[in-house]
């Protein structure tokens, strides 16, 4: 990210292409649609190229990241209003189809695509604010104290948000276990 | 439950969903779209090239000024310096080391002699006085003649400006000038005030021959000496040197050439050509005497004697009394 701020390109396609991913699925999770997420994502990462030059070391390059898309997140909330959650299911698309990876293409294996789609919705479902720490620790590979940096709360917090996540998650998938 | 075992709990359920989490990374494999990916990549380009080149301005602009004031002060002091030494107008401090280094290596080859050899060949320049030196200036750049100073009946002959060394001149020349001989240090004095010096006194300059007048071909070394001390200067230079002074233009310019053309009439008519011919001495004696200038035909008379103690007077010679 310094390398960016003294205008290295090439830095910013490297941060990038590391982090694109992460980010989009964080956003997309969240906000559970696709053009909005596309339309945070272009936000978070205009916002990172308009402020490198008040960029400062504080922290790993990944937390300063999700903080901006947490905050971004946050805007778009606060914009719109929005008191629920929506899951991905209800969009037009299928979400077999939508969220499966190519290794697990219908056509392969029908069970290990159901099991995704019940996984994502099981994602999409759980509270926001522990879909967020989930998503931070699984799409950020943040650890406990990066994720309480990012949301703001303490490193307790994060953890026992994180605990019941997985709890959900597991109590949810135990079928397929 | 304590927080070490909370972390314990943690990674525990962690592990547990260990294939939880692999099938949540392997179904979610979302990317943004390629289209986004270009947008993203050519704005970040664009503003880092932007910023680059606004990055350099800024080096550039930081720097400007006192790049431009170095500058400024570099290429001032070369051209001074260039222009002072192609005019021969150096700094006065860095002139007085110049001419103290060219005169003592002067004096090193010469020595104190050959500056006096000029001294008593000036007959012809009786009229000039001291006064007529002293409002000159401190400085007495213009006047480059020689000076005949009336003094207790007797007469002392100054050197040419040029020819007298400066201050430091004589401090660097004592050493070479107490060569020759053991009275020189006491009779070539340095000067004191800054008109120009009398350079010794009528006992040393007409009385004491033997001392420093005994070096051959002294006349054409002292020449020499007079060009390595003084340089000649254009008349250019010294016109701009008084009108440094704040002397009018046209008038110091005036001045400048009287002087110099007086200076040049007695240096030429100073030629001591009778110095080391004995008949031609008495002869110019004798003229002296004719002449009704006693005073100056015994002293010269008493210089012969003593650089030439045992001459034979030729018959009809009148010895001149004083």
């Amino acid at each position: 990210m310094m390398r960016f701020a003294d205008g290295d390109a090439a830095a910013f396609d490297a941060l990038y292409s590391r982090h694109r991913g992460g980010v989009y699925r964080y956003l997309l999770r969240q906000c559970e649609n696709r053009a909005t997420a596309e339309e945070l994502f272009q936000d978070v990462w205009m916002n990172l190229v308009h402020a490198r030059g008040r960029y400062q070391v504080q922290a790993k390059f990944a937390t300063y990241l999700y903080t901006l898309a947490h905050n971004r997140l946050i805007d778009h909330f606060r914009r719109h209003k929005r008191l629920h959650l929506v899951p991905l299911a209800d969009e037009d698309a299928d979400p077999g189809e939508l969220q499966a990876s190519p290794a697990l293409q219908p056509d392969r294996n029908a069970q290990s695509r159901e099991q995704a789609a019940r996984l994502l919705r099981l994602v999409s479902e759980l509270p926001e604010v522990q879909r967020e720490a989930f998503l931070l620790h699984e799409e950020g590979d943040l650890s406990l104290e990066e994720i309480a940096q990012v949301t703001g709360v303490n490193r307790e917090a994060v953890k026992s948000r994180l605990r019941y996540a997985m709890d959900k998650l597991r109590e949810g998938m135990k079928d397929y276990l | 439950m304590s927080a070490a075992s909370d972390d314990r709990e943690l990674e525990q359920a962690l592990t547990d969903a260990a294939q939880l989490r692999q099938r949540y990374r392997a179904a979610s494999q979302d990317e943004p779209p390629a289209a986004l990916d270009s947008l993203i990549s050519s704005a970040a380009r664009d503003h880092a090239g932007r910023d680059a080149g606004r990055g350099a301005s800024r080096f550039a602009s930081a720097w400007r000024v006192p790049l431009s004031i170095a500058a400024v002060v570099v290429v001032s002091a070369t051209v001074s310096i260039l222009v002072g030494e192609r005019h021969g107008q150096l700094p006065s401090g860095t002139d007085r080391s110049v001419s103290a280094s060219r005169a003592s290596e002067d004096g090193k080859r010469i020595g104190a002699g050959a500056l006096q050899e000029q001294m008593p060949a000036a007959p012809a320049a009786k009229s000039q006085s001291r006064e007529r030196v002293g409002a000159e200036g401190p400085q007495g750049a213009a006047p480059k003649a020689p000076v005949v100073i009336h003094q207790a009946g007797s007469e002392v002959r100054s050197a040419p400006p040029e020819l007298v060394p400066s201050q430091e001149s004589f401090k660097i020349q004592q050493p070479a000038t107490q060569a020759p001989g053991p009275d020189v240090t006491s009779s070539v004095a340095p000067p004191q005030a800054p008109p120009p010096p009398v350079m010794a006194s009528p006992s040393t300059v007409l009385g004491r021959p033997g001392s420093l007048r005994d070096e051959p071909q002294a006349p054409e070394r002292a020449q020499e000496s007079h060009d390595r001390v003084a340089p000649e200067r254009p008349p250019e230079a010294l016109r701009k040197d008084r009108s440094a002074q704040g002397v009018a233009p046209a008038a110091a310019a005036a001045k400048i050439e009287r002087d110099r053309g007086q200076a040049e009439s007695k240096l030429a008519s100073a030629k001591p050509v009778w110095e080391n011919d004995p008949q031609a001495w008495l002869k110019h004696i004798d003229e002296l005497r004719l002449a009704g200038q006693r005073a100056d035909a015994n002293a010269s008379y008493r210089a012969f004697r003593e650089r030439y103690p045992d001459y034979p007077l030729p018959p009809g010679f009148v010895v001149p009394e004083r």
